[in-house]
């Protein structure tokens, strides 16, 4: 059974268009879908419809999406992965950071305009693990200006792993007394297009822009073509100067655009590869097929096409490397430095969470945003957001600079809301029997005059990387592993960027407020909920305790008391060792007046044997140990 | 770093000694047995009616009979001697001999087996054969502080064996003088050996009784070196075979060393001391196995209830245990894998990670201990098991009563034998199926 699917293919945006606004009535809500072809199951479609769809606007044109929940129990929320949301904060779209969870019944109204962003980006759920459900898909903002590249053709396609799960349940056994090493989830199969068996039919001798964008939830692909080199002219919607490769690396979140020029010769399709980083995953037990095979098909009469191998990864492109067309020079020094180091560990529930530094991301009672808008002057005071939100308040306009020192030994993608921000070092992998490197700010690498830049970069095992940004888009930013796992497992920060300014130049929407009303969420307070005295965080959510490192009281009550039996256990033995007495067999028959059954002696006619004992006087039995000591010394004299 | 753990373990080595030393005592109880009734026979008779039994009127004969009879005995008792040292030697080296070759097979056996089949529920296995040996530990350990009562009852045992020998053998010497040897033959098979006289056509118990002296060492040595190696191979499951020889050879050479000691002198003071000490440890080790056994079987379950993930491989800290059932974690000195720590766990049975199973255990199994052991001293004082009903304990207050009688007449050389008491003590042992050697005489 092989079903052929045609990509939507749209032509690049040619000339000049006026901003447009876009109106979207979303509703989202459960159907079946299988989308990887082995298996059914309920998914979070748009309108009933999966996968949700690709959606395409240009740069300065304006997005009114009306988002309803449709979804029962669950709560939901949106986040345009990768846009600034310049002056629209409470649109960024993250659970009780920038909005409320939208409930059942509510509807939403996302209004944000597209100032200056061009490129490819995706849309997701914020909402708790459920864009592994399926609640995800392509946005792509075609560039009004001219591109510093040219292309025949614009083509988008979405890449993705697939559970056979619903996320309740593999967040269920995942956030779990019995997963105390927090091994994720492993996912079945890889999905391209939220689909199976593509095929994307190319014209010969063209050149196409290809958006690979990554809506994974977990595991990083490699991707490649067979035969064919792609050209990376833009990652995460920052032009980049062209590099040519065979092979890219993308993780959760990142997008890659390149181009590819098709060959002359249409006699050969040739195959689209996706292969998943088998190193992410702690077993391959469940997982169907690590990699996924599409057709890149210049003739449909050659069919589909077997997949493709590779020797190695070596020829792997570093997107480190890469240098953005804009040339923006280093930001000199930074004024702000959040150092923060990744620690996977257990709480004292025996569930393993996700730690920067010692912290690890509990929601507040009250969204960071709601907090920024009700708390005044406070606002500046990052006490108000909570100590276990991690929340750091940024000022107007400083540079800051962030190093993650990753202590854990697997990949992590982090992400930063609202911002691209500069790359200036990624430290190489440190092997899992040597200990982490952290940065040390008097040795380190040398760094590039014109950092890469991006919204989602990955930090290799057991190292660091170093990134700087401009505070200069005041609102309320997450920062976080895009691995939605550790996210659930509290791998977050919370950085409040320019709060007066928020006050003075945003406000919060009905829609918002609505949405707050709805799910029974404070619409003020600190992160406590607290309106009288936003610096009382009496009551908020905090993490669970940490696990005593040491003996705890019943510990020392336990050693004490093994030692103590231990102890009595070897006087016992030595009073037995020492205590021997000879000639006590007499005493059985003195003490007890116990007859040794001769055969004429025999009064227990029951009984043949001649080892009956019969005891006369059991009365002489009990309560005679004094008298029984004395006879014994006197039975040794006999 | 020289790593103690990968080349001694002192669950190997007080295995080793035990057993070593259970045959040592029965080899030295032997020697010292044959030469004390055979060597001594001349110079005072006394010596022979403490070996043998004899009638009290005979002791008179004896003292008037002339100095060419006693010099004939003398020498005959000389040959004998050295034949049936030679018999002891024999069977002893004979029994060791074959139990390093069935050893040698079943530890090697053990250790390609272990790779295969144990993977999956490898803690159940490390589980089963911790708490299997510290029950035998603690068995067998209890025989230690009762080397004295051991050596009484392989003395009584063999004064019988070797009187029915003894008898055997001067029967079928030629040079035999009649009226001696018919003295002997006369009582011994009227009393002892009344079943042997019955069965004399049969020629397999003939056989086994003739060279009881090679048999009874065989058969010790080959038991006590077939219980070690079961147990060494159960523990090589916990630490490396590298740590096997250098346990063994200690084993073996503090066992022998006690075994001559023990040749050498009766009761004494120091011997006992190390004795006490030496149970204590072996107890402490027991205790460690219990709960170590325990926590192995807590450990699986954990482990399978994780979907097979093992994070005690991982080491300590959060993560590795399971904290629902953990009474006290330290995130270091694991006795599973960190260096010194093992010993200190190995001996004394330290874990960084107690659970409640592993508490409990180890508490109870020393309650265990004590009871029993203030059971069996009660018992030595007053004849009998305190709380158990005296109905249950007839056939071993009988069983003790009969060893007394029968030590009492076989050692007791100043009083006089009593002839029905003898008769009873004969009536009760006819009953006995391990009257002839042909049966293992386990103490």
């Amino acid at each position: 059974m092989l079903f052929k699917r045609l990509l939507t293919v749209l032509g690049a945006a040619v000339g000049f268009a006026a901003a447009e606004t876009h109106t979207l009535y979303w509703n989202a809500t459960w159907a079946d879908a299988n989308p990887d072809g082995y298996f059914e199951r309920p998914v979070v479609s748009c309108n009933g419809t999966f996968p949700w769809p690709q959606v395409h606007i240009n740069k300065g044109d304006t997005v009114l999406l009306y988002l309803t929940n449709g979804l029962g129990d669950h709560n939901t929320t949106v986040h345009f992965h990768g846009i600034f949301q310049h002056n629209s904060n409470e649109m960024d779209g993250p659970e009780m950071v920038n909005q409320c969870p939208i409930p059942d019944g509510e509807t939403m109204l996302y209004n944000f305009t597209i100032t200056d962003q061009a490129g490819a980006y995706w849309y997701h759920s914020h909402t708790r693990g459920q864009y592994a459900d399926g609640f995800r898909g392509a946005f792509i903002i075609h560039d009004t200006d001219e591109e510093p590249f040219t292309y025949d053709e614009e083509v988008s396609v979405t890449i993705a792993e697939w559970y056979h799960d619903l996320s309740d349940p593999l967040i269920a056994t995942f956030l779990n007394l019995y997963n105390p090493t927090g091994a994720e989830p492993i996912p079945q199969t890889l999905l391209f297009n939220d689909s199976y068996n593509c095929t994307w039919d190319v014209q010969p001798n063209t050149t196409y822009k290809l958006n690979i964008i990554s809506t994974g939830f977990f595991v990083s692909q490699y991707f490649w073509i067979e035969d064919h080199n792609m050209t990376v002219v833009q990652i995460d919607g920052i032009n980049v100067t062209p590099n040519t490769t065979d092979l890219l690396y993308i993780t959760a979140a990142q997008r890659y655009t390149v181009l590819i020029t098709t060959k002359d010769d249409t006699s050969q399709n040739y195959a689209i590869m996706q292969k998943m980083d088998e190193d992410m995953l702690d077993n391959e037990d469940t997982v169907i097929s690590l990699n996924n095979t599409s057709t890149m098909s210049y003739d449909s009469s050659n069919g589909a096409v077997e997949q493709s191998y590779i020797d190695s990864y070596d020829s792997m492109m570093d997107d480190f490397y890469l240098e953005p067309v804009d040339a923006i020079e280093i930001y000199d020094d930074y004024d702000y430095l959040i150092t923060i180091d990744v620690i996977m560990t257990n709480l004292d529930n025996g569930i393993n969470y996700a730690f920067f530094n010692n912290i690890t991301y509990t929601s507040p009672k009250v969204p960071t945003l709601t907090t920024v808008f009700t708390a005044g002057e406070e606002a500046t005071n990052q006490i108000v957001y909570g100590t276990n939100t991690h929340a750091y308040v940024l000022q107007k306009d400083e540079i800051v600079q962030i190093v993650v020192n990753n202590q854990d030994t697997g990949k992590h993608p982090f992400h930063l809301h609202g911002h691209v921000f500069q790359v200036l070092e990624r430290h190489e992998s440190i092997s899992d029997d040597d200990s982490p490197v952290g940065y040390n700010e008097s040795d380190h690498a040398e760094w590039p005059q014109y950092p890469m830049r991006r919204d989602t970069f990955y930090v290799k095992p057991q190292s660091y990387f170093v990134i700087r940004f401009k505070a200069d888009n005041p609102g309320v930013w997450f920062f976080h592993c895009h691995i939605e796992w550790h996210l659930i497992q509290g791998l977050a920060i919370t950085l409040i960027e320019d709060p007066l300014s928020i006050q003075a130049n945003q406000s919060l929407s009905d829609s918002y407020l609505s949405a707050c009303e709805a799910a029974g969420v404070p619409t003020a307070g600190n992160a406590a909920g607290n309106t009288e005295d936003y610096l009382d965080l009496t009551g908020q959510n905090v993490q669970c305790k940490d696990l005593p490192a040491g003996f705890t009281a019943r510990g020392i009550v336990a050693l004490v008391f093994s030692c103590i039996t231990g102890i009595v256990g070897c006087v016992v033995i030595g009073i037995y060792g020492m205590a021997e007495v000879h000639g006590i067999e007499k005493l059985v028959v003195e003490d007890l007046n116990v007859s040794v059954n001769d055969n004429d002696d025999n009064e227990d006619t029951g009984s043949q044997s001649v080892y009956d004992v019969e005891v006369a006087h059991t009365g002489d039995v009990d309560g005679e140990t004094g008298s029984a000591s004395g006879n014994s010394s006197s039975a040794r004299k006999v | 770093m020289f790593a103690l753990e990968n080349y001694f373990s002192a669950q190997a080595f007080f295995i080793i000694l035990r057993e070593t030393l259970e045959s040592a005592i029965i080899v030295s109880v032997l020697l010292a047995f044959l030469k004390q009734s055979l060597l001594s026979y001349n110079h005072q008779t006394v010596d022979h009616n403490g070996g043998n039994v004899q009638a009290p009127s005979r002791a008179d004969v004896n003292e008037d009979q002339d100095e060419d009879e006693v010099a004939l005995r003398y020498e005959l008792n000389e040959t004998l001697y050295k034949k049936l040292r030679l018999q002891v030697w024999l069977g002893s080296f004979a029994g060791l001999f074959l139990c390093l070759m069935i050893g040698g097979l079943f530890i090697v056996a053990f250790y390609l087996f272990e790779t295969d089949l144990w993977s999956l529920t490898e803690h159940y296995w490390e589980g089963a054969f911790s708490v299997f040996a510290s029950v035998v530990i603690s068995v067998l350990g209890l025989a230690m502080l009762r080397l004295n009562k051991l050596r009484d009852k392989w003395t009584i045992k063999l004064s019988k064996l070797l009187l029915a020998n003894h008898t055997t053998i001067s029967n079928s010497l030629e040079n035999s003088p009649e009226n001696m040897g018919n003295t002997n033959t006369t009582i011994t098979n009227n009393s002892f050996n009344n079943p042997i006289k019955e069965n004399k056509s049969n020629n397999f118990i003939n056989f086994t009784e003739k060279y009881s002296m090679f048999f009874l060492p065989f058969i010790t040595t080959l038991r006590e070196g077939l219980e070690a190696v079961v147990f060494i191979g159960g523990i090589g499951i916990n630490s490396p075979l590298s740590s096997i020889p250098l346990s063994l050879i200690l084993g073996v050479l503090f066992g022998v060393a006690i075994g001559i000691f023990l040749y050498k002198s009766g009761d004494s003071m120091p011997l006992k001391i190390f004795l006490i000490l030496s149970t204590c440890f072996l107890y402490l080790v027991a205790a460690g196995l219990f709960s170590k056994g325990i926590w192995q079987f807590e450990l699986q379950h954990y482990i399978n209830l994780c979907n097979g993930q093992d994070m005690s491989e991982v080491g300590s800290g959060p993560g590795s245990y399971d904290v629902t059932n953990s009474i006290w974690h330290v995130n270091c000195c694991n006795g599973e894998i960190d260096g010194g720590w093992m010993l200190f766990s190995a001996i004394l049975g330290w874990t960084n990670s107690a659970t409640y199973g592993s508490f409990f255990g180890y508490i109870a199994y020393w309650i265990c201990v004590i009871v029993v052991l203030k059971g069996l001293l009660y018992e030595e004082r007053n004849g009998i098991l305190p709380f158990i009903p005296i109905k249950w304990q007839k056939k071993r207050m009988g069983k003790r009563l009969n060893f007394m009688r029968l030590a009492q007449k076989v050692s007791d050389s100043n009083s006089p034998l009593n002839l029905s008491n003898l008769n009873q003590t004969i009536n009760i042992n006819n009953d006995r199926p391990s009257l002839d050697s042909s049966t293992p005489l386990i103490p």
